[in-house]
């Protein structure tokens, strides 16, 4: 049976659980530092599409 | 159980189950992570343990988890909400966020029951240099099943395959 969102289950299973345990603190550490990279890049964005448009709006002016 | 999210803060789990085990609380880790120590694969934002009613061991849990500033999840902040021993003693199940994350601190759960109940169909699992009892794979099925949540369901079918492939009897 197929089971659609499960991610490295059969690798899980030749791991202890202790190893198991290891394996998913390190990816909520990845999902945590992904989050707060995102976070730290919308101001980033935000200035970088103000600029975008700064010359359109000159060239209409 | 009401979920800590994809937006809350991560939860350290690691030093609030340490916390737990270094005070002598008595306690089950059910929920997403008894999945993840299973071998499933599947985030979890929040870590669900069905604790110990004795007044003991109330006092216990109550001292583990003092440092992490307990405060109920979802609330307005300024609630007169306080972390002690008559607080616990007046509730059974409490969601609450910390310093260190969401935590589910059960008096039972549906399905299931309490820590006596549950302490029947519990393993034994060295963490981190220490002993925790975890809910079983075939009991964590079952306490999923009755909760009933359609949000449970793909937890389950993974659950379910786990069992079929370990070949598993409790």
């Amino acid at each position: 049976m197929a089971v659609s969102g499960v991610v490295g289950t059969g690798g899980n299973l030749r791991l202890t659980p202790e190893e198991r345990f290891d394996k998913f603190v390190r990816f909520m550490r990845f999902v945590a530092e992904v989050r707060g990279a995102a976070r730290d890049a919308e101001p980033a964005a935000d200035t970088a599409a103000a600029g975008a448009r700064s010359p359109s709006l000159d060239g209409q002016a | 159980m009401e979920e800590g999210g994809p937006s809350a803060p991560a939860t350290a789990f690691e030093a609030l189950l340490a916390a737990l085990i270094d005070t002598g609380a008595a306690f089950i880790v059910v929920g997403g992570i008894a999945g993840i120590l299973h071998g499933a694969g599947r985030a979890t934002y929040d870590l669900h343990v069905v604790y110990d009613r004795s007044p003991e061991n109330r006092d216990r849990v109550v001292r583990a988890l003092a440092p992490f500033a307990p405060y109920l999840r979802g609330a307005p902040p300024g609630l007169p909400f306080r972390w002690d021993a008559a607080t616990v003693a007046s509730g059974l199940n409490f969601t609450l966020t910390t310093t260190s994350g969401a935590i589910d601190l059960l008096g039972e759960i549906p399905g299931g029951g309490d820590f006596a109940a549950l302490r029947g169909h519990t393993i034994e699992l060295d963490l981190f240099g220490r002993t925790i009892l975890c809910l079983s794979l075939e009991r964590l099925i079952h306490v999923k099943r009755a909760a009933g949540r359609p949000k449970d369901l793909e937890a389950i079918a993974e659950l379910e395959r786990l069992a079929e492939r370990r070949g598993s009897k409790e």
